[in-house]
This record gives C-alpha cells, sequence and structure tokens, in this order.
C-alpha cells in the first residue's frame, strides 16, 4: 500500500457505480429531497399560489401548536403506537419462532402463509375489515362472534374500541413482513449456542430468553425503532375506516395534516408546519433511543 | 496497478447539477402574446359517448363562433387534492367546475378569478336565478356561474313508505312528523327510519341544513362569529339522539359519508335521510336503484305549514384565477353558451336532453333553477317528453318551492365549521350519554379558532 499513506488518504471514486447511481440519486432530489425543502420553506408561508407567498414567520408553528386537535392527534397517536408495539411487536417474534422449530422444509409454506396478509392491497385490506366491522348483529366479525355469546360490539362505532380495532387490522396486514426479517435473523444464531443451552439443563423456554433474543437483539432494536418512527406516521388506516371519527377518537398526527392540506381550507402552512415538527420529533425520538440502546448493539 | 482517480469535484458538480435539474423544474413558461388561449375543463369521459359527441358539437359550433379563440379541452375536472397543486402549476384549465362548497374557501383565499366585467358585460347576470348569486359574489364582484344548483330535502323510499303503511305522496313535513314516521318504518319493516351522515364534513354540513331548517345559523351575518350553539342546534341533535337511542329508528352506523349512506339507502335498509335532490341521479346511475323508487320532499319545518329552509348545492363555473381579462371573456362567452344555451334555445334543451337520456343518465332533476324561474319552467316545458326523471316523485318539494327560503353557506371558513361538528354529530349517535351542550359549545370554540385564523 504504498501510495496510500493514513495522513494523505485520498478518496477514490468508482464512476462506474456513480453513474449507476445517478438516476436514482437524481429520482430522490427531484422527488423526495426537492419536495422536502419545498416543504419545509411553506410551513413559514401563507399562500394562494396564485401571487407571491407571504412570509410568516412561525405563524404556522403557533397555530398548529395551538390547536386543540393536535392534542387529541398526538394522544391517538401515542396510543395507537403503544398498541401497536404491544401487539404487532411480540406477535411476529413468536410466529417467527414457532415457524424457525418446523423442519426447513415446511418452514418456506408457513413463512409464506404468515406473509399473505401483506400481499393484499393496503386499501383492499382495510375496505374489507371496515366491512367485517359493520355494528349491526349481521356484521361479519359480530356473526361470528354471536354463538360465543359475546354481543354485537359496535367496532368502530365507539369511541373506546374503535383504535384497538384499526390496531387489529394493521398488526394483521403488518406482522407478515416482520415475521419474515425475524426468521432471517433466528436462523443467523448459532447453534451451538442452543446445544450449551441444552447441556446446561434449559428448557424451550430458557433457551428463547437467553439465547435466542440475545442473539437477535441488534435486528429487534431496529425494528422496534423502524415500528415507532412507523407508526407514528398512521394515516391510511384511520383515513378509510374512520375518516378520523368518532369524535376525533382516531385522529392521527398525519390525518391532521391531511384535513389541513384537503379538508377544505387548503391550509398548506400549517400541514407543512406540522410536518416539519413531526419529522423533528421523529428525529430527536431516533437520536435518543439509538444513544439510549448502543449499550445493548453488537 | 491503480485506476487514475477522480477528484472530489465530479461528485459535487454531479450532485450540484442534479438539484439544479431539479430546481429549474419549478420554471413555467411564460404566456406568450396572440390570440386568446382557452382550456375547456370537465371534458366528458371517453365512456359517456352521448355526452362527448355533444360536448365535441358544442365545442365545434363555439370555435366557428369565435375563429381567433385557441381552444383546447380536458378532462379535468374539481379535485380537492389536486387542485391547488395544479393552480400552482399553471395546469388549471381556464374554465372549471367546482361544488358549491368549496366556492366560498376559493374566493375567500383569492383562486378564483374576478369575472364582474365579463359577466355584466354579456349579460349573464341578468339571466341567473337571484337567488344563487349570492353564492358566486364578493363585495359586489362575481366570481362564478352556477350551472347546476340543487336543494337539501328529505330523500325517502316510496316502496318502504308504502310497505310501512305511510302514504308516498305525502312525506313528513315537520321533524315531529320525520320522528314519527322514521318509528313506523323501523317496527313495520326490515329497514332503519331514518339514517345521517357523519364524516368528511359532511355530517356538519346536513346537521347545517337541519339547523337552517330550524330558522338557525351556523355564523352570525358577518361572518365572523360561530351561531350554532343555539336551541336549533341542540333541538336538532336531541332529534337524532332521541331517534337513534330511544326509538331505535336511526341507523347505528355512525360514521359514514354520502356514498356509504347511499349504499345502504339503496339496498334498501334506510328508509329516510337529509341529502341534496341530486342524489337521484348517483343512486339510479352507480347504485341501482330504481327511479321510481325515489321520492323528495321538501325540508321537514318545526310546525306545520312553516315555509322550508333549505341549503344549496351543485356546480358552479370558475375561471382560473391567473386568466388574462381576454381569457375571462372568452370562458364566460363559453360558459352561456355550453351550460346556459339550454336553458335559452329549444333546439339547445333537446340536443341535451337527448344526449343524456341515450345514455341512461338523469334529464333534468328537479332542484334550484340556475336561471330565472321563468325560463326554467319553459326548459321543463321543451324536454318534458324526454326528461326521464319521474317528476311526479318530486311533487311534494315542487310544490313548496314557491315559499322555499334558500339559505347561503357560511362565507367563510365553511368547511372548518362542518369539520368541528362532524365530531358532535358522530357523538349522538355512537354515545348514549352524550352531553350535548357540552359538545356544541366545544364546537363552538374550536369553530370560533378558526374563523380567527
Amino acid at each position: 500500500m504504498s501510495a496510500l499513506s493514513p495522513g494523505r488518504r485520498r478518496r477514490r471514486v468508482n464512476t462506474a457505480a456513480l453513474l449507476i447511481a445517478l438516476p436514482t440519486i437524481l429520482v430522490f432530489a427531484v422527488f423526495s429531497w426537492w419536495p422536502i425543502l419545498l416543504g419545509a420553506t411553506m410551513s413559514l408561508q401563507r399562500t394562494n399560489f396564485v401571487g407571491p407567498a407571504d412570509w410568516v414567520g412561525l405563524d404556522n408553528f403557533v397555530y398548529v401548536l395551538s390547536d386543540p386537535q393536535l392534542q387529541h392527534a398526538v394522544v391517538n397517536t401515542l396510543w395507537f403506537t403503544a398498541l401497536a408495539v404491544l401487539f404487532g411487536f411480540p406477535l411476529p417474534l413468536m410466529l417467527a419462532v414457532v415457524i424457525s422449530t418446523v423442519r426447513a422444509r415446511s418452514r418456506g409454506l408457513y413463512a409464506g402463509l404468515a406473509y399473505l396478509p401483506v400481499i393484499v392491497p393496503p386499501v383492499v385490506a382495510i375496505l374489507l375489515w371496515r366491512f367485517a366491522y359493520d355494528p349491526s348483529p349481521t356484521g361479519l366479525f359480530n356473526a361470528m362472534l354471536a354463538p360465543l355469546g359475546i354481543g354485537p360490539l359496535p367496532w368502530l362505532n365507539d369511541a373506546a374500541i374503535a383504535m384497538p380495532s384499526i390496531v387489529l387490522q394493521a398488526t394483521w396486514a403488518a406482522a407478515g413482513t416482520s415475521v419474515l426479517i425475524y426468521l432471517a435473523a433466528l436462523t443467523a444464531v448459532r447453534p451451538e449456542l442452543y446445544e450449551a443451552a441444552v447441556l446446561d439443563g434449559a428448557g424451550i423456554w430458557s433457551r428463547i430468553w437467553h439465547v435466542t433474543l440475545p442473539q437477535m437483539r441488534t435486528i429487534i432494536l431496529v425494528m422496534i425503532l423502524l415500528q415507532l418512527i412507523g407508526a407514528a406516521q398512521v394515516f391510511t388506516e384511520p383515513f378509510l375506516m374512520t375518516s378520523g371519527g368518532p369524535q376525533n377518537a382516531t385522529l392521527t398526527i398525519l390525518l391532521l395534516m391531511y384535513r389541513y392540506a384537503f379538508g377544505g381550507a387548503a391550509d398548506y402552512g400549517a400541514a407543512t408546519a406540522l410536518g416539519v415538527l413531526l419529522a423533528l420529533v421523529l428525529a430527536l425520538l431516533s437520536a435518543v433511543y439509538l444513544r439510549l440502546t448502543r449499550r445493548w448493539q453488537e | 496497478m491503480l485506476k487514475p482517480h477522480r477528484s472530489r469535484g465530479l461528485i459535487s458538480t454531479v450532485a450540484i447539477a442534479a438539484l439544479a435539474i431539479a430546481g429549474l423544474t419549478g420554471c413555467s413558461a411564460a404566456q406568450p402574446d396572440g390570440p386568446v388561449e382557452l382550456v375547456i375543463g370537465n371534458q366528458p369521459a371517453a365512456t359517456e359517448t352521448a355526452r362527448l359527441a355533444l360536448f365535441n358539437t358544442m365545442v365545434e359550433q363555439f370555435k366557428t363562433a369565435h375563429p381567433n379563440y385557441e381552444i383546447t379541452t380536458t378532462e379535468d375536472g374539481w379535485d380537492a387534492q389536486t387542485f391547488t397543486a395544479r393552480l400552482a402549476a399553471g395546469d388549471l384549465p381556464t374554465v372549471v367546475g367546482v361544488p358549491f362548497t368549496e366556492i366560498r374557501g376559493l374566493i375567500e383565499r383569492g383562486q378564483v378569478a374576478d369575472i364582474t366585467d365579463a359577466t355584466t358585460e354579456l349579460g349573464v347576470l341578468d339571466q341567473l336565478n337571484p337567488q344563487l348569486t349570492d353564492l358566486v359574489t364578493n363585495d359586489g364582484h362575481i366570481y362564478g356561474v352556477p350551472t347546476l344548483a340543487y336543494a337539501m330535502g328529505l330523500v325517502y323510499n316510496r316502496a318502504i313508505f308504502e310497505a310501512a303503511g305511510l302514504d308516498p305522496d305525502a312525506p313528513p313535513t315537520t321533524w315531529d312528523a320525520v320522528r314519527e314516521a322514521a318509528k313506523t318504518i323501523t317496527d313495520t319493516t326490515d329497514a332503519y327510519g331514518f339514517a345521517q351522515v357523519t364524516t368528511d364534513n359532511q355530517g356538519g354540513w346536513v346537521l347545517g341544513a337541519e339547523i337552517a331548517s330550524r330558522g338557525g345559523q351556523l355564523v352570525n351575518a358577518a361572518g365572523d362569529e360561530v351561531a350554532f350553539d343555539a336551541p336549533p342546534a341542540t333541538d336538532s341533535l336531541q332529534l337524532l339522539h332521541d331517534m337513534r337511542w330511544v326509538d331505535e329508528s336511526l341507523s347505528p352506523n355512525g360514521l359514514q359519508a354520502a356514498l356509504d349512506l347511499a349504499q345502504s339507502f339503496a339496498a334498501g335498509q334506510v328508509g329516510m335521510f337529509i341529502l341534496q335532490s341530486d342524489a337521484y341521479r348517483p343512486l339510479t346511475e352507480l347504485l341501482g336503484f330504481p327511479g321510481t323508487d325515489f321520492g323528495f320532499g321538501a325540508m321537514p319545518t318545526v310546525e306545520e305549514g312553516d315555509a322550508p329552509v333549505t341549503l344549496s348545492g351543485g356546480n358552479i363555473d370558475i375561471v382560473n384565477p391567473k386568466a388574462t381579462p381576454a381569457q375571462a371573456k372568452a370562458a364566460v362567452e363559453w360558459i352561456q353558451f355550453a351550460e346556459l344555451g339550454r336553458y335559452l334555445s329549444e333546439d339547445a334543451a333537446r340536443a341535451d336532453a337527448e344526449a343524456l337520456g341515450s345514455e341512461g343518465s338523469a334529464v333534468a332533476i328537479p332542484g334550484l333553477p340556475v336561471v330565472t324561474a321563468d325560463a326554467y319552467e319553459r326548459y321543463l316545458g321543451w324536454i318534458a317528453d324526454l326528461n326521464n326523471v319521474p317528476v311526479e316523485n318530486f311533487r311534494p318539494y315542487l310544490d313548496r318551492v314557491p315559499e322555499q327560503i334558500v339559505q347561503s353557506e357560511p362565507a367563510t371558513h365553511g368547511q372548518d365549521i362542518y369539520a368541528a361538528l362532524d365530531p358532535v354529530v358522530q357523538a349522538v349517535i355512537t354515545d348514549q350519554n352524550a352531553n350535548i351542550a357540552q359538545l356544541l359549545s366545544d364546537a363552538a370554540v374550536a369553530a370560533q379558532a378558526v374563523l380567527g385564523r
């Protein structure tokens, strides 16, 4: 390595790689970074898109932060996130563990079955579940629960159980991806560790707790963070199922953003201001999370 | 063997160039001088062959009459999500139709052109129904031309009325009678007597109509204070609450927009609801509801014999705010020719009616006349034999049109006020212990905050 000394290492750029990446960079620049910049700019303006925009400084942010709907939205989003992580995190993990104990030949079949809900287009899945959540006694789920003696539930029509109903659908739809990722992580655990544990007299639960989970901890930590960020941005489910109702019980931050922009007031300043705020909060959250969990990562 | 390295400068140049290209995409071409360009929106889709053919014929006639106009057409119409983006990009047609419920917000934000000069010069104002000009006027300036208008009223299923032993030609005219009829329907048939839309700002909008029918207002005359925290609203909500929890005659689905409600109505699960007369169109064209079962009555009132009060709905043709005065004039000429022509010439009326009828579309649904009452009567007479809408089913409404009062929607932030009222309507339908007074005052506070923005 004669030409490269530690003090004056020059980076060698692979032109071919750069050219291959160029279309992607351009697409990202035009469709991702530029709109983000424009959105951040718009959060400091009021515009009707006809004349030049007015710069209003932090007016939009003040408006958004003093909107009582924001409080609802934040609480609801936190509630959704808590429920989603509570249900949506252990379930795929357990499924993955169960599937990993099956013979390798059939593992693919079960993984595929677990992944099927993910393949259903989200809008289709949501509308199907919405149909099934019909509150009348002849609604699909109510009809299924009736023989068990469980009375017709109002599902989406009750402010208290509307959000858990949505989380149920969201978990069903998204579990498959997590199952596949955990399955891949599981199969990477070295079998010698399991043998050592068995020799030490560990039962199946002990093995999972002391061998499997610690070995997967990096993946698990990343998945939790991704799930938190994804849950904070939930939109499609409340939009299609309840439009934020009943009584704004399922109003989430992104749905509020949508209402600002397209709810009739065309208040793009407020919508982008809320977007900037959310992005900042999530960035902060990620930074804090990664710092706190640093010592647990490999 | 080391490959010759490229400098870091290359990466920077490429990245900057990429961003620069991205930046240039924001520029739009300047308007050249020359012949007047007119882009006409709302061209019928290719699947609507007869209407499209009629549209194209009208475009050709207009081109012949105005050879110095460069006319292009597009299927683009009103779309809440993309209107602003297209306006910003300069992609909006010169003439486009927007719903009644949007016009006040658009005027407020300056997103429609001022066509006072063009409409006065062409005499369009004199041809229009004076009841509707308030809607498109602000500060003495005109911002649009109503081309289709409907009134809110009581939509009911005549077949269900007959099955319940009620007279389909005499729908309830007071709110107490509505409650009784709803109870009768629920008791004697499988359907719920009444249903209410509750989401997408429509809950607040229909509640606004119900409040207006009881003599109430949503905002004060100046439009800067909410006025719905008052007995008319409390009474309307109490009626909904009692129908839901006491009589159990109100559909328990507390989360439905107009289309969802139309679907259950078409399926025979609901007997009555409050909406526009043009609900006839999607019910018969999209949902297979038999037109003969469609009944429409005027808005119920508090006391027997009171004049019904209603809100209006429909379509307004507006001009792109970025249009030049010459383009605005051309646009208004087109509107007058294409949209108002059928009320002014028997040939145009019959051509339009034939095109619609041949597609199985409703030709002329009784509603509010866009033109003066006389012109409208004359128009209905011209197409009487071609009209496939059972006008007799609208008799309970038409008979009361002379005394009907059409109230305007809130001048500003109407959609926000409806959005604030949606949760209130949802609450009374989904929560038996809903505190109506508290809900209304909370909604008033929320709506007042928006009015102040």
